[in-house]
């Protein structure tokens, strides 16, 4: 059957008559025939770019970071300049062995505190092994890496590529995934958590001519079949950007952890969660004006606060506080028996979370419920 | 549950006056003793433990022979009946290399969930019971995201699915290196279910299996398992790519178990037309239920088993005495998940007494031993029939398999041999792994999870296939290796087990539901639930508001009708190659590739019960069109056949051409292991093509399985049977038992039963030099 394989694979293409990717036409006036400005050759097809950005938004590099802030399995700190920010641009987000990272940048303060950003990228598939290695020598050189979603798709990425071109495990990474604290502060009042909107609502920042993360692929696969274009620039200053970004960002969020700014539309539970990790007192102070200002969320990490910090006697006052949701009316129907030894109001509790609740929670409440009726009759 | 009366049940079926007419023949196959052999000397202690804690203390032959020649580092596949202790046959050697080498690692492949579900337990049952350092961890599409990373990491034994070595762990190898540089043993059961389009995806599968341990130095040797099918060795060797040696003497037990054929009676002699098998079944098995008797009925299409289950719910739900107790459920492919498992639970605790099913219980899923299996109409192939002949009595005491023929040609031809079903006759599994639309897709799916190296050996011709991905711009050559280079993951758009991985969702809508019934591919959806078809699921009728094809979905509503629906597919086709010739000068036989049409354009409304047609209606789809491999047999007038129908008027000459397409079509599937449905086949007055009479015969799916070829090897015997089936028929002209019915203008010639056999004797005589030497 080998023999026609080739004449019946030909038919069948034929009949499919599926159209062809277009091709981009290469004429176009603003497109650029030689490849964007500022890249040198590093390796045998590895090119390399450096841009330093000074900028307010930066910590100084000696400053103190706390990484609990963007991990709560993370402690201890780090000076500012031993952290490398960084991020890669792929030709998919399936993450399989066929998905290969192509650009990768990497961010650190310089010791007069501007930012350098450091781009990779590899002129085809071939020199992937010297991009790889590139980006273990800047790991290696770093204290703590920052990702924008690096825990499940730039680290794993890396890790898979290491395998692919026989580099062998990545040594461990002391990592912060910056996404992590972002969701924390955002999650309640923007659209989505992805940087570009975070960057915009958060930090003013303004892409001008930015390319969508969904097209880079696209411009990579044009980029081997028919060399460099405007388009590929652009791609290298979206992955610049996002450095900056990322930087900016993080530094923000430490910033606003440590109460030294306010950032907007951040939920205030988020906010005290991270401040938490680093500062008990600020954390409080921080659920306490929330729960003044009508937040019923705050309520439980309150709790939850008194009791870390060994305050019990505190706890059952803020009861009344707890939302309406099963588990809160439970709770203050245990309140208004015990407390206010209302046991109609608790009965009316108990029995709104039994209707409400689900499972153990429902089964409790018509426990209690039915104990509760049976004690007022018993009463009368 | 059978009744502790002195009369043996098979004995009292059998001698039930209104059944004992129609007892074609009667086979007690007697209990059989244990050929055993020792245990390996070399044995792990720990394992000898674990065997010893389950009262193992000797190992049936073939068990034995399997350790021989595992452990002489062959690649073997086991043939083996059901409950004759093959796990032993794989779970011994591998937990013994696992034991010996702590880096080694084995994959275990099952064609369903469920099987792999049995099998986990009871490995756990062999490793814990010796507490041996054996993890076997199960990884589907069920496998939590959580639990995933542990099994990748410290699964010594994974156990999955074809499906999910495809789409889930080839792709992310790179996840699984441990586990990859480990694998020593690749352990697939029910062989035999990998046959058709499914083997042939599979066979390229355990390529780019093979392709990736080896990245990671590992070359892994195969234990395969099977049911009886004619060529175990040849299957496996086409699944593997390379020499696999056959085990097949069984050295364990057998229970007593009589096997029935039973032939229900004719109602009209002329036409040739006996009572319904599905109605004759379910009488039989109402008569089994309600004395007390556990039995599985099984039936060929989904549509059956739910007409039956409801029948024989029905007919339970008036009896007001103790039967009225009696809950039989449907079982068959496209349950949910959830549907299946309440069943299979029901069968294994006696809360349900009866279940009809398609072949999906035919793997081996442990639903407890059954007293009695009613099989209405041939299952297909001899594997498939002792598998549901298996299902009754598993274990031990008198049990009996009740084959019901229908009309069909394969099924009256069966109850004329039944020596066919105790022989060594049974059929060839066909795959073709080397089918364009399959292999193309597995050489892209290669290229994501490694890049080609030019000269790169994969399969037939990976180059052929690499160079069209190239120029469409799916993978890039670049210093003489093929890279993935597309933002895709290949392995998602491609499904093993359809035709087309496009398959259509059919949902309820009834009073605002929104909920899934069921899927279906492409092709099979525009002949089922077309607008206005009547779809039955779970016993409850629906009607289809909308096929949307469009949107991949079926919307819907329960509705009573006391009719079902059945479309008229009318076919085109054009040939697109003329590749080999093979027959002789006096019948040529061409196989080369065919473009065929089928469109349908309208559909019968038939009454339930009486088949009775009481309207016709429209379908508005687009024709399926597709390449596939197909032979012509060619009559020209200088050969005898030719000649004979040369000389027939116009009508007589298309009777017998119609009458031997027929007869073809229909015992095509004796010699080949296939369905009916899996051959479409089509005769020529004059062929546009040829010039000549001709009459084609086509694999179903797009590119071929195989089947082309295999029948193409195998004209000589399928037109024997052929030959003994229409001389053997009590028909007056033609009728469904042999060459089928035609429409009335073929039927008014009178001529298509004596035209289709002479037609039928004189391709043979022209054959039989040339064809039989060749086989
Ligand atoms: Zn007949």
């Amino acid at each position: 059957m080998a023999g026609n394989l080739r004449a019946r694979l030909a038919r069948i293409r034929e009949a499919a008559a599926e159209p062809q990717r277009p091709v981009p036409i290469h004429q176009a006036s603003d497109d650029i025939a030689t490849f964007p400005e500022g890249w040198e050759t590093i390796g045998h097809g590895l090119r390399f770019h450096e841009s330093v950005r000074r900028n307010d938004a930066m910590a100084p590099p000696h400053a103190a970071i706390d990484l609990a802030i963007f991990s709560a399995r993370l402690s201890g700190t780090i000076e500012a300049g031993n952290l490398l920010f960084f991020d890669l641009e792929t030709t998919g987000l399936s993450g399989g062995a066929g998905t290969v990272a192509f650009l990768a940048a990497f961010g650190s303060l310089r010791a007069d505190g501007s930012l350098s950003i450091r781009q990779y990228f590899m002129d085809d598939y071939p020199f992937e092994p010297a991009l790889i290695a590139a980006m273990g020598d800047e790991f290696a050189r770093a204290g703590a890496v920052v990702s924008y979603n690096g825990s499940s798709f730039d680290l794993p990425l890396y890790a898979v590529r290491r395998t692919m071109v026989g580099l062998g495990p990545a040594p461990d990474l002391l990592h912060a995934d910056a996404l992590h604290a972002a969701r924390r502060l955002w999650r309640r009042s923007m659209p989505d958590c992805s940087l570009a909107c975070l960057e915009a609502a958060a930090l003013g920042v303004r892409r001008v001519g930015d390319i969508p993360g969904s097209e880079v692929p696209t411009v990579w696969f044009d980029f081997l079949r028919v060399g460099p274009s405007d388009r590929l620039a652009r791609v290298f200053a979206h992955n610049e950007q996002d450095i900056a970004s990322l930087a900016a960002l993080a530094f923000a969020v430490h910033d606003a952890a440590h109460g030294r700014r306010e950032l907007p539309s951040v939920d205030a539970v988020g906010l005290a969660e991270l401040r938490s990790r680093v500062d008990e007192a600020l954390a409080e102070r921080t659920l306490t004006a929330a729960l003044e200002a009508g937040d019923a969320r705050a309520t439980r990490p309150l709790m939850r606060l008194y009791r870390r910090t060994g305050r019990c006697g505190e706890i059952a006052p803020l009861v009344p506080f707890l939302p309406d949701d099963p588990a809160g009316l439970f709770s203050k129907s245990v309140y208004a028996e015990r407390r206010l030894r209302d046991r109609r109001e608790a009965l009316r509790l108990a029995e709104l979370a039994e209707e409400l609740g689900r499972g153990a929670l429902r089964d409790r409440a018509a426990r209690r419920a039915a104990r509760l009726r049976a004690g007022q009759t018993a009463f009368r | 549950m059978i009744e502790e009366d002195a009369i043996d049940p098979v004995d009292r079926f059998l001698s039930d006056p209104e059944l004992a007419p129609n007892i074609a023949f009667v086979r007690r196959v007697p209990a059989a003793p244990a050929s055993w052999a020792e245990l390996p000397e070399r044995l792990d202690d720990g394992l000898r433990a674990a065997l010893d804690s389950r009262g193992v203390e000797r190992l049936y032959s073939h068990q034995r022979a399997a350790w021989d020649a595992v452990g002489a580092g062959m690649d073997i596949v086991v043939v083996t009946p059901t409950a004759s202790g093959k796990t032993l046959c794989y779970n011994l050697p591998v937990a013994q290399a696992l034991i010996d080498d702590p880096e080694a690692r084995a994959l275990y492949l099952f064609p369903t969930k469920a099987l792999s579900q049995d099998q986990q337990a009871e490995l756990n049952a062999l490793v814990l019971g010796g507490d041996l350092p054996i993890k076997a961890a199960t990884y589907d599409g069920d496998t939590p995201q959580s639990t995933r990373k542990a099994a990748r990491d410290s699964g010594r034994i994974v156990i999955s699915n074809p499906d999910m070595l495809h789409s889930g762990i080839l792709p992310n190898h790179a996840k699984w290196i441990r586990f990859f540089a480990g694998l020593r043993y690749i352990v697939v059961d029910e062989m035999h279910a990998y046959r058709g389009v499914f083997g042939s995806h599979v066979a390229n599968v355990f390529r780019r299996l093979l392709r990736v341990a080896a990245y990671y130095g590992a070359s892994p040797r195969f234990i395969l398992c099977s049911a009886t099918i004619g060529n175990p060795a040849e299957l496996a060797t086409a699944l593997i790519g390379r020499p696999v040696v056959a085990i097949t003497d069984n050295g364990a037990p057998r229970a007593p178990k009589a096997v029935v054929f039973y032939n229900p009676p004719l109602v009209d002699p002329v036409q040739g037309i006996r009572r319904s098998s599905a109605d004759e079944s379910m009488s039989l098995a109402a008569k089994l239920l309600a004395s007390g008797t556990r039995t599985i009925l099984f039936a060929r299409s989904r549509l059956r088993v739910e007409i039956l289950a409801s029948y024989l719910n029905k007919r339970f739900e008036n009896v007001y005495n103790d039967n009225n107790r009696i809950r039989v459920e449907p079982y068959r492919s496209g349950l949910l998940p959830n549907e299946r498992r309440q069943i299979e639970r029901g069968l294994r605790d006696g809360s349900i007494h009866g279940v009809v099913s398609t072949n999906a219980l035919e793997l081996g899923i442990d639903i407890g031993g059954l007293d009695a299996a009613v099989i209405a109409g041939w299952p297909g192939n001899l594997a498939s029939f002792w598998q549901q002949a298996g299902r009754a009595g598993r274990r031990s005491g008198a049990s009996m398999a009740v084959y019901v023929a229908s009309s069909s040609p394969v099924d009256q031809y069966m109850i004329e041999h039944p020596e066919r079903c105790f022989g060594s006759a049974a059929e060839n599994a066909r795959i073709d792994p080397d089918n364009p639309y399959i292999y193309a897709d597995h050489v892209k799916c290669a290229a994501f999870e490694l890049p080609f190296a030019k000269e790169e050996r994969f399969g037939s011709d990976p180059g052929a296939v690499l160079s069209f991905l190239e120029e469409e711009g799916t993978v890039r050559l670049a210093a003489g290796r093929y890279y993935w280079s597309d933002s895709g993951y290949p392995a998602e758009k491609i499904s093993l087990r359809s035709a087309t991985a496009d398959n259509v969702v059919i949902i309820d809508t009834t009073a605002g539901r929104n909920e899934v019934l069921g899927e279906m591919d492409r092709p099979s959806a525009k002949e089922l639930v077309f607008d206005d078809a009547v779809y039955i699921h779970r016993g409850r009728q629906f009607i289809v508001l909308k096929l949307d094809i469009e949107n991949r979905q079926c919307l819907v509503e329960e509705r009573e009708t006391n009719y079902y629906t059945d479309a008229v597919v009318k076919t085109d086709i054009k040939v697109l190659s003329e590749d080999e010739r093979l027959g002789s000068a006096a019948l040529p036989i061409v196989l080369g590739d065919l473009l065929v049409r089928s469109s349908a354009e309208k559909f019968k409304k038939l009454r339930f019960h009486t088949n009775e047609n009481i309207g016709y209606g429209e379908i508005y789809l687009p024709p399926e069109e597709m390449q596939t491999r197909a032979i012509a047999l060619l009559f020209p007038e200088g050969g005898a056949a030719g000649s004979a129908l040369a000389a027939m008027g116009d009508g007589e000459r298309a009777a017998a051409l119609s009458a031997f397409c027929g007869i073809l079509r229909a015992l095509s599937p004796v010699e080949l292991l296939c369905d009916k449905g899996d051959i479409g086949a089509t005769w020529r007055l004059r062929d546009d093509h040829y010039a000549v009479p001709a009459v084609y015969v086509w694999d179903r799916y797009p590119g071929g399985t195989g089947l082309a070829e295999a029948l193409s090897s195998s004209l000589v015997p399928v037109l024997e049977a052929a030959s003994g089936r229409i001389a053997a028929c009590d028909c007056d002209d033609g009728c469904p038992s042999c060459v089928g019915l035609a429409d009335d203008a073929l039927q008014a010639t009178g001529r298509r039963k004596s035209g289709g056999l002479a037609l039928v004797r004189l391709a043979l005589e022209a054959l039989d030099g040339s064809s039989r030497s060749g086989r």
